[in-house]
C-alpha cells in the first residue's frame, strides 16, 4: 500500500504543479506552500525542485526573475503552451479514471 | 556561539550534504537544484526564530538523499563496468602484442575516445612507433661497421670500414629515441590503467 501512495503521488505531483502554474506564474517556495496546504501532496519540500527541473527541461514550464521587495530576485515558473496541452490531456484522463476508481470503490463494499 | 553564527552553519553543512547526494547528476542540473534550494532556505528563513525553528524547516525540505534520488530518477544505467577481463587483457596486450590489445581497447567501453586514441598512437606499434622506427633503424645501418677479410698471399687480414662517427647530437639523438621507443609503451600502459581507475 505504501508503494502504491507513492507512486501516485510521485505521478500526480508534476500535474499538480502545472495547473497551479496554470492559474498564475509562481516561485518556488509559493508553489511549496501552496502544495503544503493539500494533505499528503508534499512529503519532502526539496523534491519540488528538481521536478521543477525536469518540467523546465521538458518544455512544460519556462522560467523568469522578477524583483523582489523582500529580497533578492525570485525566479518564476510558468506554464508554456505544450506545457498547457499536456495538462489539459492529463485534466481529461483523471476525471474519468478517478471518477471510475471512485465509483467502484463506491459500491457499498468499501466504508 | 552566537545563534546566527550557528544557523549559517547548519544550512551550510545542510547544502554541503545536498551538493555531496547530488554528485552524479549533471553539473547544470546540480547548480541548477542547489541555486533553487538556497533561495528556498532563504525565503523560509525569513519568519524563523531560532534553531529548532530552522532545523525544523530542513526536516520538512528533507534528507539530501531524498532530493538527490528525485533529481537523479529516470537517468540511463550509470558509468559502465570500470575493470573487466576485457580491459585487463587490453591493458597488457597493448604494449606487448599491439594489433591484438589495440582491438581489445576499441571494443571495451572501460576507456573514452580520448584515452583509446592515446593507447593506440604511442608505441610500439603505434604511428609514432612507426616513425621513430624507421629513422632509427635507418640511423643505425648508415652507422654500422662493415668489415670482413681479406685473404693476400696466405695472410689473412680482417679489416674494418667505419663510416666516420656520427656527430654528437645524433647519437644524442638517437638514444633518447630508442630510450623513448621502449619507454612510452610502458608509460602508455600506465595511462590507461590509471584512466581506468579514475571511472
Amino acid at each position: 500500500m505504501e508503494v502504491t501512495v507513492t507512486q501516485m503521488r510521485k505521478g500526480l505531483l508534476e500535474y499538480c504543479v502545472m495547473a497551479l502554474l496554470a492559474e498564475q506564474p509562481r516561485y518556488g517556495y509559493e508553489l511549496v506552500q501552496e502544495l503544503g496546504r493539500s494533505d499528503g501532496l508534499l512529503i519532502s519540500d526539496g523534491t519540488i525542485y528538481p521536478l521543477l527541473s525536469r518540467l523546465r527541461r521538458d518544455g512544460a514550464v519556462e522560467t523568469s526573475w522578477r524583483e523582489s521587495s523582500q529580497g533578492p530576485p525570485r525566479k518564476y515558473y510558468a506554464l508554456t503552451e505544450p506545457g498547457r496541452r499536456r495538462l489539459a490531456a492529463f485534466s481529461a484522463e483523471w476525471r474519468s479514471f478517478s471518477a471510475a476508481v471512485s465509483e467502484i470503490l463506491g459500491r457499498g463494499a468499501v466504508r | 556561539m552566537s545563534s546566527q553564527v550557528r544557523s549559517q552553519e547548519i544550512v551550510a553543512d545542510y547544502l554541503s550534504r545536498l551538493e555531496r547526494a547530488l554528485a552524479g547528476a549533471p553539473r547544470a542540473r546540480r547548480e541548477e537544484i542547489l541555486a533553487d534550494v538556497r533561495a528556498h532556505i532563504e525565503e523560509a528563513s525569513a519568519g524563523l526564530t531560532g534553531e529548532a525553528e530552522l532545523l525544523s524547516m530542513l526536516d520538512r525540505l528533507g534528507e539530501p538523499a531524498g532530493v538527490a534520488e528525485a533529481a537523479l530518477e529516470g537517468e540511463p544505467a550509470p558509468v559502465p563496468r570500470r575493470a573487466g577481463l576485457l580491459e585487463v587483457l587490453a591493458l597488457v596486450l597493448t604494449p606487448v602484442f599491439w594489433p591484438a590489445g589495440v582491438i581489445l581497447l576499441w571494443t571495451s567501453s572501460g576507456w573514452n575516445v580520448r584515452d583509446k586514441l592515446i593507447g593506440t598512437l604511442l608505441p610500439p606499434g603505434g604511428y609514432i612507433g612507426v616513425l621513430f622506427g624507421f629513422p632509427l633503424i635507418f640511423l643505425r645501418i648508415a652507422y654500422t661497421c662493415g668489415g670482413g677479410s681479406t685473404t693476400i698471399n696466405g695472410v689473412t687480414t680482417g679489416f674494418s670500414n667505419c663510416p666516420p662517427p656520427p656527430p654528437g647530437w645524433v647519437s644524442g639523438l638517437y638514444y633518447a629515441s630508442t630510450l623513448l621507443w621502449f619507454l612510452l609503451p610502458v608509460l602508455s600502459g600506465v595511462y590507461l590503467g590509471l584512466r581506468l581507475r579514475r571511472r
